[in-house]
């Protein structure tokens, strides 16, 4: 898992990369240091928007000859933003990897940000937050992120605020692209049955020519810390069920207390995928499951924390069943938390956890679009040496350590309450 | 380009009690894949819509030999994952563990498979969280949308005329009863398949599939049963639910499609792959989203299994703008018809096909969901090997003829959103 070689370049460039032999393919990424973090009111959802602008062509491969491209050569490919990064990613046979290299290249430089194209864009991109604002949990995700951060930027929803998709400009976006899109911002991955130093030099060709950039702006916003518990109680047509989100202010990737959390939340709810947003252990008979899913109060339940440049939120989220009480779903998942606060963990649910923790590690070696994930996320919000430190903090972990980051971190005034209630109205649909 | 799984790198076996393995080592990862079928979906409903659905999500909640806590104790303390996915022909039954437990893992999808328990607690649990899926979709734009389509395209009684979560009324009349007499009647060994893949040796994965399912006698041919035609409408029909409380509306237009084993298969799938998938989602995603900027997903999709299910276009866009959409889905469905692919689309649809075969198996759990469809619809372990044949084989008139199979007029329709049309002051 560690035998990467990692080398930045003249102009800043970080470049990783890691050889493996399973299968005659390979994926290279770009992450850049730029999500909704480095976003300011009035311009939320600019840097997802410059993602999807970046599909949209360079004078080298105009637009529609992209997306051709790669797929004439049996490739997959595609882009996403989150808070701290926004990526770009290849999979290919991997005869065809160098081509991946040079047209990611090409676009970190010479994307063309068309005032018609932005104009098409802004529809789409209106249409995408429209679709989730269809899902009663998104409404309710946007709800408690307002209200758990008041400074921070990690208040501001990915996608962003729809008056803001409405006001921002070609060239709030150029500026954006020009400001964070460069090689000093930005890591890049190569995973794949290939040989690393050959691969190292066609990056090196292919990103090295590029000059180097001023830094991008720093964001400067600190959370201030929250005092006393918040609560949200949303009340709207088009939902079923409810829903319950508890957000919880909890410490960025680099914390040495991340293991810990990485542990508990294994302990609420499963452990979590290393891979970000990946699907994780089955969790069946974890605490939470227990308490809700199986005393039938919820349908569903999950927790977590994405590992995140800054202090972020750990989160506990359920569906109620149809007619059940949120405030029973509220108060069994309470209760779940005073106890791990109260009593030790037990070492055989300890070594359950540790187990599920290193199978985790394991499969995300399955793949070199995992793999590459893996590396790039950590590198990107801390070190991609922090996920083999992470394995073995893991392992070295005792109950007391468990039992101190509840005490700390998932307390009554650090956290946020959401609810989701539904309101009538609704039920005649789909008749 | 190297076709990446041969029939010579496969191990198949079929057991006395008719059960199929298939074994395929791929070494480095550490990890082993499960994936299964067992030919026990919702076709098999007969009258009592969700049975199929009840039964598969309750499997896993406990067995003759272990409560439904005693086994998620037991995968969770190895870090493995098994979970049974009910459909409308199969239940897919996926795992994942270290190479190591391999064995745990085998002897727990047997277990569930083979004696469920069905006890009367769990398949109240389960109970509530179906028939909360079963309003959640009802209030969900896109699951409404997909319902009433399946009404208007299908004939009733046809699997497909329904979703295969059910009805709430069903649901709440079924009983454990109904469940064993479900999995008695319909989980057969002979109904049944397991792809392994992974850091595995095949003889020990086969003589331990031998010995852990050769328990598993129950006698029974698999049969698909008959059921209405599904052929198209002879006019169009057309379905609008105002769901409150939505911003945004899905449609799904189309109509029946083809079944897996129809000789014009291969030409409707690059039909298919032309219209709303190769590229930003083929020419309907050119045209919708990229072209006329009202969308953020308009893509076609073929579900091609035993039975002909959809072939369907679906798009999320706003209110205003649904006619739009439905005027330019219908434009390139028309201009595809008129003079098919162009060279450029044909040549570079035939080598994303073949092409991407490397990608789709780079993981194991890839390569055993490949080599389960494979022997599923009985494609032959030689498949991929003959697939840039069989794709090169397939040209420009059969692609024009295939997509002429999507009705231009006599289509089944269905939007749900916000109200279109509101009462004016």
């Amino acid at each position: 898992m560690d035998d990467w070689r990692d080398v930045t370049l003249a102009n800043g460039l970080r470049v990783l990369v890691q050889e493996s032999h399973a299968a005659p393919v390979a994926t290279f990424w770009v992450w850049y240091r730029v999500g909704s973090r480095h976003e300011v009111p009035g311009l939320t959802g600019i840097s997802h928007w410059v993602e999807h602008l970046l599909f949209k062509g360079t004078p080298s491969y105009p637009a529609g000859t992209l997306s051709r491209l790669i797929e004439r050569l049996g490739g997959r490919w595609n882009a996403f933003t989150w808070k701290d990064y926004t990526a770009y990613f290849e999979v290919l046979p991997v005869e065809h990897l160098e081509t991946a290299i040079r047209l990611e290249a090409d676009r970190m430089q010479h994307t063309i940000i068309d005032p018609e194209v932005v104009a098409g864009e802004r529809t789409v991109i209106i249409s995408e937050r429209e679709g989730a604002e269809n899902f009663p949990a998104y409404y309710l995700r946007e709800e408690v992120d307002a209200l758990a951060f008041k400074a921070h930027p990690y208040r501001q929803p990915v996608i962003g605020w729809k008056d803001d998709l409405r006001a921002i400009t070609r060239d709030d976006l150029y500026r954006h692209y020009r400001t964070y899109y460069h090689p000093a911002n930005a890591i890049a991955v190569a995973v794949g049955d290939f040989d690393a130093a050959a691969v190292q030099g066609i990056v090196e060709t292919a990103f090295g020519g590029i000059p180097a950039s001023d830094p991008p702006p720093v964001p400067r916003a600190v959370e201030p810390e929250q005092s006393g518990e918040r609560r949200v109680v949303l009340r709207r047509p088009g939902g079923a069920t409810a829903y319950l989100h508890v957000a919880y202010h909890a410490p960025a990737a680099g914390h040495p207390d991340l293991p810990a959390l990485m542990v508990l939340d294994g302990i609420l709810t499963g452990f979590a995928g290393i891979v970000p947003f990946d699907g994780g252990s089955g969790g069946r008979s974890s605490r939470l499951y227990r308490a809700l899913v199986d005393r039938g109060l919820a349908a569903d339940v999950g927790s977590g924390l994405v590992a995140s440049a800054e202090p972020t939120l750990f989160r506990i989220l359920a569906t109620a069943h149809s007619g059940v009480e949120i405030r029973a779903v509220e108060d069994a998942a309470m209760a779940e938390i005073e106890r791990i606060q109260r009593d030790p963990v037990d070492e055989t649910e300890l070594d359950k956890v540790k187990r599920q923790a290193r199978a985790q590690f394991v499969y995300a070696q399955d793949g070199v679009m995992r793999r590459a994930m893996a590396l790039g996320a950590f590198a990107a919000v801390d070190t991609p040496e922090r996920l083999g430190a992470l394995r073995e903090a893991i392992d070295r972990l005792a109950p007391d350590d468990i039992m101190r980051v509840a005490r700390a971190y998932l307390v009554e005034k650090r956290r946020t309450v959401g609810w989701f209630v539904p309101e009538d109205g609704a039920q005649e649909a789909g008749a | 380009m190297t076709v990446p799984l041969t029939a010579a790198s496969v191990s198949r076996t079929v057991l006395p009690n008719g059960l199929v393995c298939l074994v395929k080592p791929s070494h480095e990862s550490g990890v082993v894949a499960l994936h299964g079928y067992v030919k026990a979906g919702s076709i098999f409903d007969d009258g009592q819509p969700g049975l199929a659905r009840f039964v598969a999500s309750t499997l896993i909640r406990g067995s003759l030999r272990r409560t439904g806590p005693q086994i998620a104790e037991a995968l969770d303390a190895l870090g493995a994952t098994l979970t049974v996915s009910p459909g409308i022909e199969v239940t897919a039954v996926v795992g994942r563990a270290l190479a190591d437990d391999l064995r745990p893992l085998l002897e727990t999808a047997a277990e569930i498979l083979i004696e469920p328990a069905f006890a009367a607690s769990e398949a109240e649990n389960v109970r509530g969280e179906l028939i909360t899926a079963v309003r959640v979709n009802a209030l969900d734009t896109r699951q409404v949308a997909e319902r009433a389509f399946r009404r208007l395209a299908y004939p009733e009684g046809h699997p497909h005329s329904r979703s295969p979560d059910g009805e709430e009324t069903h649901l709440a009349a079924l009983g454990p009863a109904d469940l064993r007499a479900f999995h008695a009647g319909r989980y057969l060994p002979g109904a049944t398949l397991l792809a392994v893949v992974g850091d595995v040796d095949p003889v020990q994965v086969t003589d331990l599939a031998a010995e852990v399912f050769g328990r598993w006698q129950v006698p029974g041919q698999w049969a698909l049963p008959a059921f209405p035609d599904p052929s198209a409408p002879s006019s169009p029909c057309r379905d609008e639910t105002v769901v409150p409380g939505k911003t945004q509306s899905d449609l799904v237009l189309g109509a029946p499609g083809v079944a897996r084993t129809d000789p014009d298969y291969y030409a409707v799938m690059m039909a298919n792959l032309l219209l709303g998938q190769l590229g930003m989602m083929g020419r309907i995603g050119r045209n919708v989203r990229e072209q006329q900027g009202m969308a953020y997903y308009a893509f076609s999709d073929l579900r091609a299994g035993f039975l002909a299910g959809p072939w369907w276009v679906k798009a999320g866009v706003s209110p205003v703008n649904v006619d739009r959409a439905i005027a330019a889905i219908l434009h390139e469905v028309g201009g595809l018809q008129a003079t098919g692919p162009s060279p450029d689309e044909l040549a570079d649809a035939r080598t994303f096909l073949t092409g991407s075969l490397a990608v789709r198996l780079e993981t194991s759990q890839g390569i055993a969901q490949m080599l389960a469809d494979i022997e599923l619809y009985d494609l032959g372990l030689d498949y991929l090997e003959r697939f840039p044949g069989i794709i090169a084989g397939t040209g420009h008139d059969a692609i024009i003829q295939a997509s002429r199979r999507f009705p231009t007029e006599a289509y089944a329709l269905a939007v749900a959103g916000p109200d279109r049309h509101p009462p004016t002051q």
